[in-house]
């Protein structure tokens, strides 16, 4: 065969099924991608290194601005953090306040993704279906908390807010009413025609293969993989008894399923919570600066953050680096790309569930 | 006024890049054209070709490698065009302003039409946004005929 | 203060081995400067869901052999070494050349120099001269 048959085709960063930018540089046979080399540097801000302009404090609301779909997560990380380093033991209540905020995250993380993912193989009804379900876990976030998106309700030592009796009450109402929506919607997505056709098969991961190319979270799962950080039981977890969701099969369609498993699994978790939440104070009062260094690891809806955090004793961190998911997961872009036909690009890309600005911060 | 400018103001098509920005202001815009805010009532569509697109969406800040390619996108967009910048970070830079690879708001390198503030920008505040940027687009129109 | 199992640059590569032999996830690795000269890198590895780190220091002007012929994953981190920290590592399966976080305008090893790029910020964005 001549050589004429190869060519380069830039993908990015400006790509309609993308709402983030990521370059990826595929080398196409045909019809088929031989080799494909992810490009990325387009968001890349240098946040690690805000620790020398801002102080402790000031730090959680940049790390929350690392990624705006996850910032909950990261905060929660980054004050386990120091919390660990200061030896300061949080209310329990705050740490079931934590977990709620946590999982209100994954779900509209979770069912951002689903859209995005039905989006990507012009499902365009789904994604709307998806998206107006995912706005009534914005309506919860937005009157527990008072923001939709990043909502800055982890301070060092605690929370920021409470959640009321009565509130309480009429977030389970609302959760009872996204479950039933959500179950609609699950019906149809495990056995579509369609989705089946775009996912079963499609960018297959083995156990071995996951592990091999360090992947984190839903990916590992999916794969086969028993790897859920919340089992090591931080926060409240620890009392919240379950069980990491995981399937065989390692492809995208096993990945969905993952994802859409933990869409119920969370609401399960936070009807836990607000049953077995203790009343009491929800913050401690903290003074002084960290010395030391430490490692914190949270379970993310993307899968496992570290925190390195490194501090001297001034108001300044001496070093702090975060390892988001998708920074590992983005390897797998290098084993799964090679092999698939060029239509599959945008459906492989979503899978693994990039943030790009996770990824960069 | 001619038959395509009307169009242009009863349906502009929008495209959206994502600059530097934490992802927070781009949820918030893809949740504009989603059931609940549906901006496809004004006739507002989200496209992924410049060439086709009116209003030019940014987000986040601009930083050393994409701001030739959002100088890029600009430039293959058609006239008249509006640019609209979403998010404190777009409009200044904001809590990323002192990174090192952080150029600044948009306005470093494009001309922006109209700012919409907050950290992350409402749906509300964003389709309030962009209905203000299809009344420039209307005066630029005007301006084009006379001139 | 962390674990960490302090190794040097001869048993750097068999050491990782030995961790993937075993079963081991690499999660991730993390550089830092320690002084004017000297740099810090943890390897973080992860085995139900315990954590296990190796402790290496280097002058700043040496060069470091990489670990992605044993872990491929490894080549995102040491790619983003390399970039903040101006650390020359050797054999990468895929090398971006300096350039895989930053852009052409971007400032040079941007994490070294903490200090110094830190007064310079404000009104130069160049800071960060490489060491």
């Amino acid at each position: 065969m001549p050589d004429s048959n190869i060519s380069f085709i830039p993908f990015g960063p400006q790509h309609p099924v993308l709402p983030e930018p990521i370059h990826l540089r595929l080398v196409v046979e045909n019809e088929k991608v031989v080799e494909a080399l992810p490009t990325v540097g387009y968001v890349h801000r240098g946040l690690e290194k805000m620790v020398e302009a801002k102080d402790v404090n000031q730090m959680i609301y940049v790390v929350e601005r690392i990624c705006g779909i996850c910032s909950c997560m990261h905060a929660m990380a980054y004050c386990q953090g120091i919390e660990e380093l200061m030896n300061v033991e949080i209310p329990e209540r705050a740490k079931y306040l934590r977990v709620i905020w946590a999982e209100l995250h994954r779900m509209h993380s979770h069912l951002l993704w689903l859209g995005l993912l039905a989006d990507s193989f012009g499902y365009e009804s789904l994604f709307m279906q998806t998206w107006r379900i995912r706005e009534r876990v914005m309506d919860i976030l937005d009157k527990t908390a008072g923001n939709r998106v990043i909502i800055s309700v982890n301070v060092i030592g605690g929370v920021r807010r409470d959640i009321d009796t009565e509130m309480q009450k009429w977030v389970l109402q609302s959760l009872d009413a996204i479950e039933k929506d959500l179950r609609e919607i699950y019906n149809v997505m495990k056995d579509d025609y369609t989705v089946k056709q775009r996912t079963v098969g499609v960018g297959v991961l083995s156990a071995d293969d996951a592990r091999e190319l360090g992947l984190v979270g839903p990916m590992l799962r999916a794969s086969g993989v028993a790897s859920d950080h919340r089992m090591t039981g931080y926060a409240a977890y620890k009392d919240l008894d379950f069980e990491p969701v995981v399937e065989t099969a390692g492809d995208s369609y096993a990945r969905m399923i993952v994802r859409m498993k933990e869409l119920f699994q969370s609401i399960d978790l936070i009807r836990k919570a607000f049953a077995r939440m203790p009343e009491g104070d929800i913050a401690v009062k903290v003074r002084g600066n960290p010395t030391g260094e430490v490692i914190s690891r949270v379970e993310q809806s993307r899968g496992e953050v570290l925190y390195y955090i490194k501090a001297d004793g001034t108001k300044n961190l001496s070093r702090l680096r975060v390892r988001t998911p998708t920074f590992a997961n983005i390897a797998a872009l290098f084993k799964i790309l090679p092999g698939c036909s060029l239509s599959d690009v945008p459906v492989l890309v979503l899978t693994i569930d990039p943030c790009i600005s996770c990824t960069e911060r | 006024m001619g038959l395509l400018d009307k169009a242009r103001q009863r349906s502009p098509w929008l495209i959206h890049y994502d600059c530097g920005s934490c992802n927070g202001c781009d949820i918030e815009l893809l949740s504009c054209l989603t059931p609940l805010y549906d901006v496809e009532r004004f006739g507002i569509v989200n496209v992924g070709d410049p060439k086709q697109a009116d209003i030019l969406v940014v987000t986040g800040s601009v930083n050393q490698q994409n701001k030739s390619v959002l100088k890029n996108i600009y430039d293959q967009m058609p006239e008249p065009k509006v640019v609209v910048a979403v998010g404190v970070c777009a409009c200044t830079g904001g809590i990323f302003r002192d990174c090192y690879n952080v150029v600044g708001g948009i306005d470093k390198v494009l001309p922006v039409d109209v700012y919409v503030p907050g950290c992350p920008a409402r749906p509300e505040q964003i389709i309030d946004g962009i209905k203000l940027a299809i009344d420039k687009l209307a005066q630029k129109d005007v301006v084009k005929e006379e001139g | 203060m962390i674990e960490a199992k302090e190794i040097t640059l001869d048993n750097l590569l068999s050491e990782v081995k030995n961790y993937h032999d075993n079963g081991y996830r690499l999660v991730t690795t993390t550089c830092m400067e320690v002084d004017d000269d000297k740099l810090e890198i943890l390897y973080h590895f992860d085995k139900d869901f315990k954590l296990e780190n190796l402790r290496l220091t280097v002058d700043k002007n040496q060069t470091i052999p990489s670990i992605s012929s044993i872990y491929f994953c490894a080549v995102l981190s040491e790619n983003e070494m390399q970039d903040m920290f101006g650390l020359k590592i050797d054999g990468m399966v895929v090398d971006y050349g300096g350039k895989f976080l930053l852009g052409e305008d971007s400032p040079l090893s941007p994490m070294a120099h903490i200090q110094i790029v830190a007064k310079e910020q404000g009104e130069n964005k160049e800071g960060g001269n490489n060491a």
